[in-house]
């Protein structure tokens, strides 16, 4: 036990330390931060807070009402003239101007002159400046309830699935947030698991190592090691997201980060599926890394289950489109596949219980094959050591030797 | 001159009969034209189906649904609506009874406080973000009557009130929101056809993908021959300069081979296709867009190979080769996710697509995505392809210190100031 623990610390701390481990540490934090920053930068550049002008040559607006406040307000500036306009605009102190026809009464004609195109803000705000002084006219008390427009919110018939019509809240994406860390840190794990038997067996350590501890002391410890490892991400990874949502919800008050709220249903179902999943991912690199002799052969077959991870995502529309088509419930009983799929398919609607179930005693099987495969290519690539062994010896039945 | 012919000739050969070199030139093109095929058989097969469906859904375009009024403002349907197609419901039982029955496709559920607060239930059999078959529409235009005391042209001013005409008084200004369709180039301003708007970043991924595979076999070559000690050998009989003209040039033209496979079984799959797969006829891709695209690529992989070439020149083994390859990787990895970003393709003359298409580390993405779009001074291509040649020649220098034998078997471990330093001529 004590040597179990030892080789634990030891694997812990020799990656815990490594610079490439901060980096991994920090790279759900820093993707969040990148995506934050460039939905900011396009919403900045889409957007402009310069004024905009208009001119009424139909007179129906000689006595506006401004709307309320919202996000990029735009100050909307009345002209008499379409040349005094045209000048403000020319100066920059305009960033476009409408011209509202003589007969916009009719016709609902209207102009509109700009030397750069203006931003989305403005033009959104300008629809709706003439909306609600129309209703103002007949209806003052029911301008802003019309130009606020409905709030439609899709419902499924057993009531259990609630969507607004500006996109989806954060408990429903946040499930998927949560696969799509733990998928991340699965990859990791499973690539230190790895590297900790390739390098061994590479640089030769492994040789004297097995003098001294038996080789499953060997791997439960580096096991142990490694799980400590994936602990110690996922808790920084919590704290950070409790933080993120504290902070943007608590103290931005940003509204969609207050709704936040735990899908239990599809939580448990991660929880099921992603420790099964956990441990077929880090058996099968033990087997691999016990089967070839050089890190970089073994990186190319680490892509494969980096393909095989993500497949859902790529078909993330198919997924949502027809969510119990045929594909989406195979993909939801593949290893690999089935965490996010699942996850991707809760997202959409709810996964019945008895599929959940099934995928979870499908992964587990999966990983015992996965554990007995990966104890039988340990053993035969200590046998066979510096020599790369084939997935057929693996299989094949040991010749018994008689003293 | 002879030995750097050798020198290219052995790497061509061997980069080329590699299996997963056939796999990656032939295998996917050959993957892509099948998936072609087998869509074009499939829409083929299917496409009177699809026209007797459209037809079916113009006829029967807005469906049956139920409303539960609990606020008490519905007292009449609008008359462009067909008779029958709301029904009213007392209750929800009722409603979600006449759901199953398949009376009504879905209904809406309006609270006692919608006018506060505008929310509008609206219950769907198959609720998903993505799913764009709903009619909410039919409901939000009935309320807006009934709001406005049922005066129908009154709504339909309020429901729609800007019939916009655009004057854009730069006459020199490229595509915006407000412009007219062009499919006969590349870019955002062809709205029908997401091909073509599709090009020029297809086009950034494609160059990204060739110079940064290109760029990592020649790294990896020249990092495994160090470790295998086989550059011991060599370079008692090859000059250093030679072997890395010849490495350079023989892996730049086998990355280049499945590049143009690539382009070219996309292009002829994009011209002969049928149905949303295929170019509008007005659409042509110039041929001075394809030189410029090769030249920038070569280019890109000219700078991005000799700097890699210099990393697995100083680093003692492949392992902390392929730890020092960030340094390289990340302003390329910076220069494409620049290039693709929208505000710089829709912007693509000015601003951050001008300094991202001169400076030479993102020249290659940046000018080549400008290229597509068109429109580029010739001023600002010469410029551009200047600077890419001045600096390869500057990193080639550098690179030709790094591989003398000095270096070469050092055995120093890689640090970044020893990279910059060589790279500048201090060795």
């Amino acid at each position: 036990m004590k040597k179990i623990i030892h080789i634990a610390a030891q694997e812990y701390m020799r990656n815990v330390l490594k610079g490439s481990f901060i980096l991994a540490l920090l790279s759900i934090p820093l993707m969040i931060a990148l995506g934050v920053g460039l939905a900011l930068i396009i919403t900045n550049l889409e957007n402009d807070s310069s004024p905009i002008g208009y001119v009424d040559l139909s007179g129906l607006f000689s006595d506006p009402i401004e709307l309320s406040e919202q996000d990029w307000k735009v100050e909307i500036i009345s002209y008499e003239t379409e040349t005094a306009a045209r000048e403000d605009l020319e100066s920059g102190k305009l960033q476009a101007f409408y011209v509202l026809s003589q007969d916009y009464d009719t016709s609902n004609e209207i102009h509109l002159y700009y030397q750069e195109e203006p931003g989305q803000n403005a033009t959104r705000q300008f629809n709706d400046f003439i909306q609600l002084n129309l209703v103002a006219q007949r209806y003052p008390e029911l301008a802003d309830r019309v130009v606020a427009g409905d709030n439609v919110v899709l419902r499924s018939v057993d009531g259990k699935r609630e969507l607004p019509d500006n996109g989806p809240p954060l408990n429903i994406i946040l499930p998927l947030i949560i696969s799509f860390a733990i998928v991340m840190l699965i990859l990791m794990s499973s690539g230190y698991m790895m590297h900790a038997v390739v390098e061994e067996k590479e640089n030769r350590t492994m040789e004297v190592l097995i003098t001294s501890v038996s080789s499953s002391q060997l791997i439960a410890g580096k096991v142990i090691g490694i799980l400590m490892i994936a602990l110690t991400q996922l808790l920084s990874w919590t704290v950070f997201g409790i933080l993120l949502i504290l902070i943007a919800g608590q103290g931005m008050g940003i509204e969609w980060f207050q709704e936040a709220k735990i899908d239990w249903y599809a939580l448990l179902a991660i929880g099921l599926l992603a420790i099964p999943t956990f441990i077929t991912a880090s058996a099968l690199m033990v087997a691999i890394g016990s089967t070839v002799t050089e890190t970089q052969e073994a990186q190319w077959v680490v892509s494969i289950f980096m393909l095989l991870f993500w497949l859902p995502l790529w078909t993330i529309g198919m997924i949502g489109d027809t969510p119990h088509a045929p594909l989406p419930i195979i993909l939801s009983f593949l290893p690999f596949t089935a965490l996010m799929t699942i996850s991707i398919r809760n997202m959409f609607v709810v996964v019945p219980y008895w599929q959940i179930i099934m995928s979870a005693i499908v992964q587990i099987l999966f990983a015992l094959t996965a554990i007995w495969l990966a104890g039988k290519a340990f053993r035969l690539g200590m046998l066979g050591f510096g020599q790369k062994i084939s997935l057929k010896s693996i299989f094949r039945k040991p010749v018994e030797v008689r003293e | 001159m002879h030995k750097t012919w050798l020198v290219f000739r052995h790497e061509l050969i061997t980069s080329i009969t590699r299996r997963t070199y056939l796999l990656l030139t032939f295998g996917i093109p050959l993957l892509v034209i099948v998936a072609f095929v087998a869509i074009s058989l499939v829409r083929d097969g299917s496409t009177l189906g699809e026209v007797n469906r459209i037809g079916y859904q113009e006829e029967q375009e807005i469906k049956v649904e139920g409303y539960i009024d609990r606020s008490g403002l519905i007292e009449e349907i609008p008359s462009d609506l067909k008779d029958g197609l709301l029904i009213s419901f007392d209750d929800e039982a009722s409603a979600k009874l006449a759901l199953a029955d398949g009376k009504i496709s879905a209904y809406y559920l309006i609270p006692d406080d919608y006018i506060e607060s505008g929310y509008l239930y609206y219950v769907y059999p198959s609720v998903t973000p993505l799913s764009s078959e709903g009619q909410d529409w039919v409901m939000r235009w009935t309320l807006l009557v009934n709001l406005l005391g049922g005066d129908q042209q009154y709504a339909h001013k309020v429901w729609h009130p800007v019939d916009l005409e655009v004057h854009n008084l730069d006459t020199s200004a490229g595509y915006d929101r407000f412009s007219e369709e062009d499919c006969s180039k590349p870019g955002y301003a062809c709205e029908s056809n997401p091909i073509v708007q599709t090009i020029p970043l297809a086009t950034i991924v494609l160059i990204y993908i060739f110079i940064a595979g290109g760029a990592s076999m020649l790294l990896r070559n020249v990092a495994n021959e160090k470790q295998n000690r086989m550059i011991e050998i060599l370079i008692t009989s090859v000059d250093p300069i030679q072997m890395f003209t010849g490495k350079l040039i023989g892996l730049g033209v086998a990355s280049l081979i499945p590049t143009l496979i690539w382009v070219s079984t996309g292009f002829t799959l994009l011209r002969v296709g049928g149905g949303t797969l295929n170019l509008p006829i007005e659409f042509s891709f110039p041929v001075s867009l394809l030189f410029g695209w090769l030249v920038f690529f070569l280019l890109g992989y000219a700078l991005y190979a000799s700097l890699m070439a210099g990393v697995g020149a100083l680093a003692p083994n492949l392992k902390e080769a392929n730890q020092a390859v960030g340094l390289i990787m990340l302003p390329m990895a910076i220069g494409y996710m620049l290039s693709i970003l929208p505000p710089t393709i829709e912007v693509p003359h000015d601003g951050l697509a001008l300094v991202l298409s001169l400076f030479p580390l993102t020249a290659p993405f940046a000018m080549v995505m400008r290229l597509v779009i068109g429109d580029v001074p010739a001023w600002q291509v010469l410029l551009s392809a200047g600077l890419l040649v001045l600096s390869i020649v500057i990193v080639v220098r550098g690179v030709a210190s790094a591989f003398r034998a000095q270096s070469l078997l050092s055995g120093q471990p890689f640090t970044v100031k020893r990279f910059i330093t060589t790279m500048f001529g201090g060795v």
